[in-house]
């Protein structure tokens, strides 16, 4: 598919498109923003030296997913502390949504359903964050069940039990 | 029809992860059940809600990167093997095995001036006073968090001094903070704290604790101008000058030093026209509450009063007044003892987010980040004894920011804040040192893990000095003093072994480098082993930092010549360290 590129013009191209988001899905699972973007870094290194080996990639995004899981787990396991997310200021409306066909009310309450949800989403415990946060990448409960270094039962347990609190966010 | 999907099935059913019989079983269920097949379509909307949810308001609400992203080319550049290696030839070849050689000539000096552009890129630079700020305010509000039975105790020596002469006055003051309010117990008729209390008065700024993000930040405020970033030595010095508008009393200058490992601010100098003010931390705890004297808690939790004196528990900090006395019926120094010797049993006091809080009344113990199965296993063990809660939920914050339950008095390393000229792009010769990237790595896996393995020790003694400090141990019978003194052993004798492994993976990489072994310059001192344990791992620390600067890509990568000598001489530290407290446990 990208045969006409060397592996270091292929990951350039995927660091360019990518970096911000696997960012912010370490700034997720409560990385410190500089350690956050240190493992990022070594993400595309990692991907990188594993195509120049010829490791067979069915997925990058997904690799790209599944070895930022596994930094931010050792990062988990090296400070041996609750991560808790810290968010900024939420964003104000944006002009996508504001030139839909919602009236300004059903607008505003339309923001203030999906902060509780972000609130909530803030306050999981951080593995069933970062199972939310993969299961949206589209990796199956096997794959985060891997990542998360436990059964898929448990995977689909937590999965379930992070989804109902959301749930109860996003209905208050 | 009785039997409906749980939760569970309907989101693995949608997922498509139930078994063949699962899933034909289900689809069988939805067919007949309005029920289900209701809440099935409920959950599916909710799903698309989360989502939304997930890219309009979590991500955007992150905080963006502290520092401009680097292009691949430099991240290679620093990261890849040298050009002028054999090694680095082979993977070039590799790469780029379809390459004409032309084209891999055009690359070679490309990747020369990218060397060169990542030298000027890596050379110094400061990070801006706002960043320098945002991270003061962060490691603030996580050393600063507690709960509603606990307060805070900042000891600060203040020094004031005339201007224009050589005289200056000294003093000590313990401030104090609650979740509502704060409070400087100051001697009587103290003069240099009362002063500087008159500034923060004059100044509209609220009294708080003084060595703070917040204190730090009014002051700023209140100064104006714009701050400038130095470096003083080891720390970040943060100035702001006043505007110099001359009115009367107006804050000349505001001087911030900052420690750039833990971003918190050691010493805050304020100039006024006629004096100024130098204010250093000695000492900063977390005191539950049941330690504090009713007079003290009247300025610091006025409501609170009637219910604490019924169940204050006689241990008076230094400087406070005796409470009155009513033991309750079950002694939590006990049960919050046998808590961290179940843990410690159960190896869960190393890393895994369990938290202990004791509140007036009990200690808490929060297992809500553990899977159902350890969870069940520690409550087992943790639920039969007096005095404990076992907390499974984590429990309701009103703020949008959550906080750790137990704050971490030394927050994570970030880095220096200067990036040394010398680093990066030194890594061909580390590989060449182990031959190949794969045998690089197993080092780097298992220096890195002995290195984890000492700073969980580290931290779980961190946690015990936190929950025992000195006046508390001298309060508990012999018994339990045995046993708390039998938990801290453990874990130094964990730590001693740990470090003489770190020594000897490390002896090969300092003959390659001809690195000489390092004696400790620190002599060992008769301190008590919650100091000890403070200060042995801010050592772990700092050489944990080395380790992975020098083995994995950093944000502020190290040359293996540079970084040998620091380490040895940090676990010289180190082990100067441990044997000092761990006698002193004996």
């Amino acid at each position: 598919m990208h045969a006409s590129l060397t592996p270091a013009e292929r990951v350039a191209t995927l660091y360019e498109a990518h970096r911000e988001r696997i960012y912010r899905f370490l700034m997720g699972q409560g990385l410190e923003p500089a350690n956050a973007q240190d493992l990022v870094q070594d993400v595309f290194i990692k991907l990188f030296v594993a195509m120049t080996k010829g490791a067979e990639i069915v997925s990058e995004q997904a690799w790209l997913y599944g070895v930022a899981s596994n930094l931010a787990v050792d990062y988990w396991r090296r400070e041996g502390r609750p991560m808790w997310v810290e968010l900024d200021s939420f964003p104000a409306m944006a002009d996508g949504l504001q030139s839909k066909e919602l009236t300004p009310d059903v607008a505003a309450a339309r923001k203030e359903r999906l902060q509780r949800i972000a609130i909530a989403m803030a306050r999981l415990p951080k593995e069933q964050r970062l199972g939310v946060h993969l299961r949206m990448q589209g990796l199956r409960y096997r794959a985060i069940a891997k990542v998360l270094g436990v059964s898929v039962s448990t995977t689909a347990e937590w999965l379930s039990l992070a989804v109902e609190r959301l749930r109860s966010a996003a209905n208050e | 029809m009785n039997n409906h999907l749980t939760s569970r099935q309907m989101l693995a059913y949608l997922d498509g992860e139930l078994s063949r019989s699962e899933t034909h079983y289900a689809k069988d269920h939805l067919h007949s059940c309005w029920t289900c097949r209701s809440e099935v379509e409920r959950l599916k909307a909710d799903i698309a809600t989360i989502l939304d949810a997930q890219n309009e308001s979590f991500s955007p609400a992150l905080p963006p990167p502290p520092f401009p992203w680097p292009s691949f080319n430099t991240l290679l550049a620093r990261n890849a093997p040298s050009p002028r290696s054999p090694l680095w030839a082979r993977i070039f070849v590799q790469a780029n095995s379809l390459l004409s050689p032309m084209r891999i000539l055009v690359t070679s000096a490309a990747i020369v001036v990218l060397v060169i552009l990542a030298y000027s890129a890596f050379r110094p630079r400061p990070v801006s006073a706002k960043e320098v700020l945002r991270r003061v305010q962060i490691a603030d509000t996580n050393r600063a968090a507690i709960t509603k039975d606990q307060v805070i105790r900042e000891r600060v020596h203040i020094r004031k001094t005339m201007r224009g002469g050589n005289h200056s006055q000294s003093t000590q003051v313990d401030t104090w903070k609650s979740k509502t309010a704060a409070y400087w117990n100051a001697p009587d008729r103290d003069s240099v704290a009362s002063d500087l209390e008159a500034e923060y008065k004059a100044h509209d700024i609220p009294i708080g604790l003084p060595l703070s993000a917040a204190s730090a930040d009014s002051w700023g405020r209140v100064a104006g101008g714009s701050p400038t970033v130095s470096q003083q030595g080891s720390d970040i010095d943060l100035s702001f000058t006043g505007s110099g508008d001359g009115a009367t009393g107006a804050v000349e200058r505001v001087n911030l030093l900052i420690q750039p490992e833990t971003w918190q601010v050691k010493q805050m100098t304020l100039e006024f026209p006629d004096a100024s003010f130098e204010v250093t931390e000695d000492d900063f705890s977390i005191v539950p509450v049941s330690a504090v004297s009713p007079e003290l808690l009247a300025h610091l939790e006025p409501e609170a009063i009637p219910q604490m004196l019924a169940h204050s528990v006689a241990h008076s900090l230094p400087g406070t007044t005796a409470s009155l006395i009513h033991r309750p019926v079950v002694d939590l120094d006990h049960a919050e003892l046998d808590v961290f010797a179940t843990l410690h049993r159960l190896n869960a006091d190393l890393g895994e987010p369990v938290t202990v809080i004791r509140s007036s009344h009990s200690v808490q113990v929060g297992l809500w980040q553990l899977p159902p199965d350890r969870q069940n296993e520690l409550r087992a063990a943790l639920e039969p004894e007096a005095g404990v809660e076992v907390e499974l939920a984590a429990p309701q914050r009103s703020s949008a920011i959550s906080r750790p339950a137990i704050a971490p008095l030394i927050t994570a390393a970030s880095g220096p804040l200067y990036i040394p000229a010398e680093s990066g792009g030194d890594d061909q010769r580390l590989l060449k040192h182990f031959g190949s990237a794969e045998k690089e790595q197993e080092f780097t896996d298992q220096a890195l893990a002995t290195s984890t393995v000492i700073l969980s020790h580290l931290y779980a003694l961190r946690n015990l000095q936190g929950q025992f400090p000195p006046e508390k141990e001298q309060s508990l019978p012999p018994e339990e003093r045995a046993q708390l003194t039998a938990l801290v052993r453990d874990h130094a004798a964990a730590v001693a072994t740990s470090l003489n492994t770190l020594r000897a993976q490390l002896v090969p990489l300092n003959t390659a480098f001809h690195v000489s072994a390092s004696k400790s310059v620190i002599q060992p001192t008769a301190i008590n082993w919650q100091s000890g344990t403070l200060e042995a791992l801010e050592t772990a620390r700092n050489g944990d930092h080395l380790l992975r600067s020098m083995l994995t890509t950093s944000q502020t990568p190290t040359t293996p010549d540079i970084a040998l000598p620091q380490i040895g001489q940090e676990l010289s530290h180190l082990s100067v360290e441990l044997s000092n407290f761990n006698g002193i446990a004996h």
